[in-house]
């Protein structure tokens, strides 16, 4: 299903254990991941750095604004293709980051299917 | 216009030379000819058959052509056919006519011109094959408007079109200004009926939402999830209440295209969810009322009194002690002193509910300590962090009153029940069982429970309560830290039934017991990066420390090998409090193991030592009399465990 060109990817989660969740769950994609990051701070230099295609980004971090971030990415390329990492319930959040330009949302807690029908949506989309 | 359209024309002639020679005339490939010799014919034909056109000769035997006409007009099914008149009658006397015009008719005047009159036919037929089709259009359209009302004004749900400014639609169903509470929906902004029916806040995210909606480079499946209606309580305020109505809400949207693909407008449906939710709260606490009613009814029936007697008064006795430690914490400020006794004394009260089969109760420690694990991880707290504490206690006060009218009335049965000493000991063993079999049936592990040895009469009363606890905590380690599972068991060439041993000793001056599993043993190593971060010995001096030393900080706070904190244990209180109980009682404890062989630990205690109740903390128990001198009928009702 995910067939073509291979897709980089950046996972950005302050939680170890849902980077490392989130890798499992596209092990069998044609996606590599280029790079992660557990702070806000951290995600920009390691996105400059590796470029990716595609980013998953919780933007409910501590002491740094997601949404922030978010706008950083898509000033230094716009076409990155983010999925916004939020609870689920703070819509408000989420509408506001797909304003700014993301292209997708997951609520907390989300399913494995959710997760790769999201990324898999974005590797086919061009 | 459909080609296959058959077209029948009704010639009506009394004379049959008459009728032929028009239909000579007239002939052409889809038309059919009917033909009738008078005028009674003509309208028995027309009951029947389905005419476009009919050809009527004026001057007829019996009916003429005017009486059959009226007639034809007369009736609503044939009403509408255009009619064209035969006739010799000369041009001057055509106002004879003139009651007929209303239809669609005209008059051909022997000797027939036969290009006019194929003209004429054609004109009136395509009128005919028109009308036809319109009248078609029209019945479609009145069944789908009277369906489309139809499901208006019946469905459950509120349903309506919302434009591209927000306002909803005048054709919606009827039941939305009900749910609404608002007549004259139409043309209505939805914004503006939300308007002080929900916070500021979230009227600024319904915007946000809806924006997004008619926006076509987004996705609906990106933002499906993020509409903020999708259960939504809502403030009415109408004119006949003074108080508002509370209302839940479900809106939900779908995008609606036009023929270009572009967003046009949504379709929302609305649907009341308020009883269904009410309800379903309601459910859920009769249900769990009921559970619990069940659950205890089964416990108090199959655990004997004494028994019970004993956890209730233990207890009460460690809630009283939590509210009294909480009462206090606004003199004391040292929170996380209190925090940490309150957590042990709850985990004794979860340990001894775990111990009956008491699951609710339980339950109810465990997320108590739950609540305690998450405020210890703050940074700053503060006296208003123990708000939802003090809470629960309440709870759990009013489920233990609850419990002990349960209890009392079986206790009334059983007023002159006395245990006898064999009895005692089955008792004993049995509630071990109990926890045994609990335990590692919640952790899907094999055991048996070796007791032979064991004698609980050699254990003088005095010590009986704080043995038995010794015990759950010695079993609730070995099952959740010591047995392995049956498939790693059977791996290591071991028995998938991890054993647990229990065994009593006496000579003239100490009595005590041994307790051993047969599980993975202590894990030296892991032991040892544990106790680095106990804080009882330096960095430095860690290095130094030879296995005998490691294998002490399992008896320190906070050491626990097991990465996730269960109902069972892992939160490395446990240890400590079992060495804590067994300095009290002025004893010793010793510990022995071999790595992925056994664990055994070994508790001597003094016979007649001047034990300071470790209790004393209850006021229930502050009896100037020796602790140990007390007999049985005392030791029941100071409701010991």
């Amino acid at each position: 299903m995910c067939m073509q060109e291979k897709k980089k990817i950046m996972i950005v989660d302050d939680s170890v254990i849902m980077i490392r969740l989130i890798k499992k769950y596209i092990e069998g994609f044609n996606i590599e991941v280029v790079g992660t990051a557990e702070d806000g701070k951290m995600a920009l230099e390691v996105f400059k750095k590796t470029d990716p295609d595609i980013v998953t980004l919780d933007i409910t971090m501590p002491k740094i604004d997601g949404l922030l971030v978010l706008e950083k990415m898509l000033e230094i390329k716009d076409s990155t293709k983010i999925i916004v990492i939020t609870a689920l319930t703070d819509k408000t959040t989420g509408l506001k980051a797909i304003k700014l330009g993301a292209k997708g949302f997951l609520g907390k807690p989300f399913t494995e299917e959710e997760i790769k029908w999201s990324i898999c949506q974005l590797i086919n989309k061009n | 216009m459909d080609d296959n359209m058959i077209q029948n024309i009704l010639l009506v002639d009394d004379r049959p030379e008459n009728l032929f020679s028009l239909e000579a005339i007239l002939e052409e490939s889809g038309r059919e000819f009917i033909k009738a010799n008078s005028g009674e014919e003509a309208l028995k034909i027309l009951l029947k058959q389905d005419v476009g056109l009919i050809l009527l000769d004026v001057q007829m035997p019996g009916m003429d052509g005017f009486e059959t006409a009226a007639f034809i007009r007369g009736s609503q099914k044939t009403k509408h056919i255009p009619i064209i008149f035969v006739t010799a009658i000369s041009k001057e006397q055509k106002h004879i006519f003139k009651g007929y015009e209303a239809g669609a008719v005209d008059y051909l005047f022997k000797p027939l011109d036969p290009d006019i009159l194929k003209s004429k036919v054609r004109v009136f037929l395509e009128l005919d094959q028109k009308r036809r089709i319109v009248e078609q259009k029209n019945e479609e359209l009145k069944v789908a408007k009277e369906n489309t009302d139809n499901i208006l004004e019946n469905v459950t749900n509120g349903l309506f079109l919302l434009d591209k400014n927000y306002k909803i639609k005048p054709q919606y169903s009827l039941v939305l200004e009900e749910i609404f509470m608002q007549k004259d929906l139409g043309n209505k902004s939805l914004v503006k009926y939300l308007d002080k029916k929900i916070p500021g806040k979230l009227k600024t995210t319904v915007e946000e939402y809806l924006e997004l909606m008619f926006r076509d480079d987004i996705a609906e499946k990106t933002i499906e999830k993020l509409n903020p209606l999708s259960e939504i309580e809502l403030s009415i305020q109408t004119n006949t209440k003074k108080s508002p109505t509370l209302k839940i809400l479900s809106l939900t949207f779908k995008r609606i295209f036009n023929n270009e693909g572009i967003i046009n407008e949504l379709i929302v449906t609305v649907t009341d969810i308020t009883d269904k939710l009410l309800l379903a709260k309601k459910l859920e606490k009769s249900e769990t009322h009921s559970k619990k009613q069940m659950e205890w009814m089964f416990n108090v029936l199959h655990v004997e009194p004494v028994l019970l007697r004993e956890f209730m008064g233990g207890v009460q006795k460690e809630l009283r002690y939590i509210d009294n430690v909480l009462k206090q914490s606004e003199k004391e400020g040292d929170y996380a002193k209190i925090l940490e006794k309150v957590f042990r004394s709850m985990h004794l009260v979860k340990g001894n509910a775990s111990l009956l089969d008491l699951k609710f109760f339980a339950n109810n420690a465990h997320e108590f300590e739950e609540k305690i694990s998450k405020i210890q991880t703050q940074p700053n707290i503060d006296g208003s962090d123990f708000v939802p504490l003090v809470l629960q206690l309440d709870d759990m006060k009013n489920i233990l009153n609850e419990l002990k009218d349960l209890i009392e009335r079986i206790s009334n049965i059983h007023e002159h029940f006395r245990p006898k000493r064999s009895y005692e000991n089955k008792l004993f063993i049995q509630s071990l069982q109990n926890l045994i079999n609990n335990v590692a049936g919640d952790l899907k592990k094999e055991t048996k429970f070796i007791h032979i040895k064991f004698d609980v009469g050699i254990i003088p009363y005095q010590y009986r309560l704080s043995i038995k606890e010794i015990l759950i905590q010695l079993i609730r380690n070995a099952v959740y830290h010591g047995i392995e599972s049956p498939d790693i068991r059977l791996s290591l060439n071991k028995s998938s039934f991890g054993s647990i041993e229990i065994s009593s000793f006496a000579d003239n001056n100490t009595i005590g017991f041994k307790f051993r599993d047969d599980g993975r043993g202590l894990r030296i190593e892991k032991l040892r990066q544990k106790a680095k971060t106990c804080g009882k010995w330096k960095e430095t001096e860690m290095d130094k420390l030879d296995d005998k030393q490691v294998v002490e900080a399992i008896f320190f706070p906070g050491i626990s090998t097991s990465d996730k904190a269960g109902l069972v244990a892992g939160r490395g209180v446990g240890l400590d409090l079992v060495k804590e109980k067994i300095a009290n009682l002025g004893g010793k404890i010793e510990v022995n193991s071999k790595e992925n062989e056994y664990c055994e630990f070994i508790v001597t205690l003094l016979k007649k030592s001047q034990v300071v109740p470790e209790d004393s903390r209850m006021d229930i128990l502050s009896s100037k009399k020796p602790y140990y001198d007390r007999s049985i009928e005392n030791i029941e009702n100071r409701k010991i465990i």
